[in-house]
């Protein structure tokens, strides 16, 4: 049965900020389609509108040909509209086929042999592989987007739109997923795929929408696309796709890790024994799934996690003096003179004051020098001025809130205020997550910038084209433990993948 | 059914950062609202033309000198509460303890008045003061402790401190009055340990000291080091630990200060207005107060305005429940009176940051398109309607 979902005209505004600006839009049974555009092009609200979570100002959906109106998510379950969120949607305390019927008209009783015996079949026919009875909680990130997957089948839809669904994913899992996104679309299915990676769109689909700005400015045939021209319609100029790479400039040992074994809150370890060192002049990648220990790491080496005994991080100043830094919180290890910099994953919850202005935020730093009980914010402004002009930031005026500013002014705001005290070692997690290309390509900028300047940096990315392009070493982390060191210039995503899920496999075949 | 189904009958839109102008407007129209559905609500109750009630409202606090001076001081008092609370909530440290610090304050300054006979007058104030303020500040300091050691919940732990608070004072009320039905005012016939007064009008003292303490207060926290701590507590604190600020020790410094406060205000209660104490000394104003602060978004200056209205508010309801108007006003509906229009403040506040776009009114030309934000609430609402 063929089917067509169109939109029209779609508009969306939060307050001042325009989501989506009469965007068009029109897909087919059978086919997958790909929204790519930039973070805040308006590629999720748009779906969240045809998912029924938002309602459009204006404009109309239509499913072949008819006018329809779809105000919640039932609504588009019955037009057979399903959507798997970019952050999941499950009950940790239940098991997957409990998830998957949840919130199901039924009898009283649930049918457990019928209902199971219908999710099999599902999980047959396309491939996938998932133990009913497990609880959420002790699934992995591929096993819990399986869950939704199924969830969203389960419900009878036949058209599935998956945002952002490979970012948790290895690319081992993400090669999984798409040759069952492919056997979805044979069965006549439509998938509707929202990503900002470009290499994942010209495999899987078979039309583009680029969307810029709210508006989808052009859609397109994959195999007539290509890579670059992309890039320049989602940014809506040329961009080059290339980051400079230096050799490091006479490296000295700034950092020595070793055994470092940490325990989360819920006394598992989240560090197992990692050891590595870091190079001045050198950019040290750190790879891994989301949560295998990339958080830990960071924190523990400024002091934010406690690390266990046995556990050493050795700093070296300038002179090559040593000093450990076990055992001391951020204020000791900046009284000590450690010249450490930390750009945290979390901007606006932990590295920054959301309330607060630019000059406030600056502060954070600083507020403590001198011994006078008021504030003084006379070099708090000055830098804050300073890193507005040399960063570009865009904001009304230094005294905003910076809770105000879109992801990439926030995140200049972060790195610059990090960058200024000079570090000899600045640690980074995600710095560009949710930028635009531009703003990603400016932080990678300034980053090799001090990597010229002899700083020694650590970085933590999801992207593993960038780490290949950007860094000169990467560490891979699996499960808290190191399961490889790689020379980024001879490596390949390949070998990082199977890194990344080293522990993993180890872990089936027991 | 689902295929005839219309636009939501109405949705929720947030505004774009509007004006001051705007926001005013707003919150005058709510106010006129609330006045009118009170005035509508007087003339149901009562059977009358509700102008004369109106009247009444106003005496309560303008009739004459006598009742302006009682106003100014219960406005002094209830702004006091509201300053001394927040500290406290600029963190994010919900203290509903104000009441029991209150009176641990006015415990000590008792306990001074009673036992000291033999000292000179100033010296007993003196030793009252610093007495009062170090049981303010350790009955702060005892939930703040608790909160940061072992982050027990501070609401409660605040709340049930009022009890103890109440429990303690009656064991030595009870004890000092003996036979008596009351305690009486302490040192009736040497006024030891009774504040000065300032051409015998005992709201002069304690008016110069709230001014200082409004001024004060938005120094505090606007300019000093400690109030940059407090502001990124409260904001976050993931981002004071790795700021490297001791989260533990601001959270029990900030609670203290704000119980020592409270303590001062005991002291002012015993020492300078009742001369007495009983386990209702502050009232229900511990509690009052948080409401002054909240509609004052804990801006210092605009507690002066907002303490003065609630002052106002009740001091008209209870003069109209006195008054001969009508027998069916009593003191309850007056209450009722005062909280539509309290409420109704808090309410035009949903109003400044959201507003309502029903099914076919037309977008204005003025913003771009219209705003809107279903909320599942609404969807639901909209299936109720049709």
């Amino acid at each position: 049965m063929e089917k067509t979902i169109e939109l029209r005209d779609i508009t969306k505004t939060f307050g001042s900020i325009v989501a989506n600006k009469n965007a068009c839009l029109k897909v087919h049974s059978g086919e997958i389609l790909a929204l790519l555009g930039e973070n805040g092009s308006g590629k999720t609200t748009l779906m969240n509108m045809l998912s029924g979570l938002y309602y459009p100002d204006s404009g109309e959906i239509f499913i072949n040909n008819k006018e329809v109106h779809i105000t919640s998510p039932k609504d588009a379950y019955s037009f057979g509209i399903g959507m798997v969120h970019q952050h999941f949607k499950l009950i940790d305390v239940f098991t997957a086929s409990e998830n998957i019927i949840l919130g199901l008209k039924g009898r009283f009783f649930i049918h457990k042999k019928y209902v199971t015996n219908k999710i099999q079949a599902l999980l047959d026919r396309y491939g996938f592989k998932l133990d009913l009875n497990k609880k959420i909680y002790d699934m992995s990130v591929s096993e819990k987007q399986t869950v939704e997957i199924i969830k969203v089948l389960y419900r009878g839809a036949d058209t599935l739109i998956l945002d952002e669904p490979t970012a948790v994913l290895t690319p081992q899992e993400t090669d999984r997923l798409f040759s069952i996104l492919r056997k979805m679309k044979e069965d006549g299915k439509t998938i509707i795929i929202i990503t900002h990676k470009m290499q994942e769109v010209l495999s899987l689909s078979d039309k583009v929408a680029v969307l810029r700005k709210g508006q989808v400015v052009k859609v397109v045939e994959t195999n007539k696309a290509n890579q670059e021209e992309l890039a320049d319609l989602m940014v809506g100029e040329h961009v080059t796709l290339h980051i400079d790479r230096n050799e490091p400039i006479n490296p000295t040992k700034v950092l020595e890790v070793r055994h470092l074994t940490c325990y989360n809150e819920e006394k598992l370890k989240s560090l197992d024994d990692v050891s590595f060192d870091c190079y001045s002049g050198e950019i040290l990648g750190i790879a891994g799934v989301s949560g295998s220990g990339q958080k830990a790491l960071l924190e523990a080496i400024s002091g934010l996690q406690k690390a266990e005994n046995g556990s050493e991080i050795i700093f070296f100043d300038k002179n090559n003096v040593k000093d450990n830094l076990i055992g001391k919180n951020p204020k000791v290890i900046k009284k000590m003179g450690v010249s450490l910099a930390f750009v945290p994953e979390d901007r606006l919850g932990m590295g920054l004051v959301g309330d607060m202005g630019m000059v406030g935020n600056m502060l954070l730093r600083s507020y403590e020098t001198g011994f006078s009980p008021f504030l003084n914010v006379k070099k708090p402004t000055e830098l804050a001025t300073d890193v507005k002009e040399k960063l570009e930031v865009l904001t009304p005026s230094i005294q905003t809130p910076v809770r105000k500013l879109s992801g990439g002014n926030v995140q200049k705001v972060l790195v610059g205020r990090e960058i200024a005290s000079q570090p000899r070692l600045l640690l980074t997690a995600y710095a560009v997550r949710g930028l635009d290309i531009n703003t990603s390509y400016t932080i990678y900028n300034l980053l090799n910038m001090e990597k010229k300047n002899g700083m020694a940096i650590v970085y933590v990315g999801e992207d593993l084209d960038v780490l290949l392009a950007l860094t000169d070493r990467i560490m891979v982390l699996c499960d808290g433990k190191v399961t490889g060191i790689v020379d980024s210039r001879t490596t390949d995503k390949k070998t990082i993948g199977k890194l990344m899920a080293a522990t993993k496999e180890v872990k089936t075949n027991d | 059914m689902t295929e005839a189904k219309k636009d939501p009958f109405v949705r929720i839109a947030k505004r774009n950062d509007i004006s001051l102008k705007k926001k005013i407007e707003i919150k005058v129209v709510c106010v006129l609202g609330a006045v009118l559905l009170s005035i509508i609500f007087i003339w149901i109750v009562s059977g009358k033309n509700p102008l004369p009630a109106v009247n009444y409202i106003f005496q309560g606090t303008f009739k004459n000198s006598i009742k302006i001076w009682s106003a100014l001081q219960e406005m002094v008092i209830l702004l006091a509460i509201a300053l001394a609370l927040t500290p406290a909530f600029k963190m994010r440290f919900w203290n509903i303890g104000a009441q029991g610090q209150i009176l641990m304050g006015a415990l000590m300054t008792a306990v001074c008045m009673i036992y000291f006979k033999n000292l000179p007058n100033l010296a007993i104030i003196a030793i009252s003061l610093v007495l009062s303020i170090l049981g303010g500040a350790l009955y702060g300091f005892i939930p703040a402790f608790f909160k940061a050691k072992f982050n027990t919940n501070e609401t409660l732990f605040t709340l049930m401190m009022n009890y103890i608070a109440v429990l303690i004072v009656t064991i030595f009320t009870k004890m000092w009055r003996g036979a008596a039905s009351s305690l009486g005012q302490i040192n009736f016939t040497t006024k030891l340990g009774w504040l000065y007064t300032i051409a015998n009008n005992q709201v002069i003292v304690p008016f110069i000291c709230v001014s200082v303490l409004v001024i004060s207060t938005y120094v505090y926290l606007k300019k000093t080091k400690h109030g940059y701590e407090i502001e990124v507590v409260g904001e976050s604190v993931n981002t004071a630990r790795y700021t490297g600020i001791n989260v533990k020790k601001v959270i029990m410094r900030t609670v203290a200060l704000s119980g020592a406060l409270c303590g001062v205000i005991g002291f002012f209660y015993v020492a300078g207005i009742d001369h007495t104490l009983t386990e209702a000394t502050s009232g229900s104003y511990g509690f009052t107060a948080i409401i002054v602060a909240w509609l004052s978004h804990l801006n210092p200056f605009l507690m002066i305005f907002f303490s003065f209205l609630v002052v106002f508010l009740n001091k008209g309801g209870k003069n109209l429940s006195d008054s001969s108007y009508s027998p069916n006003l009593n003191e309850y509906s007056c209450e009722f009176i005062v909280f539509l229009i309290i409420i109704s403040i808090l309410l035009s506040e949903f109003f400044t940051s959201y507003r309502l776009i029903f099914r076919n009114s037309k977008p204005k030309d003025s913003s771009p398109r219209h705003h809107s934000l279903t909320s599942n609430l609404l969807t639901k609402e909209d299936k109720l309607n049709g």
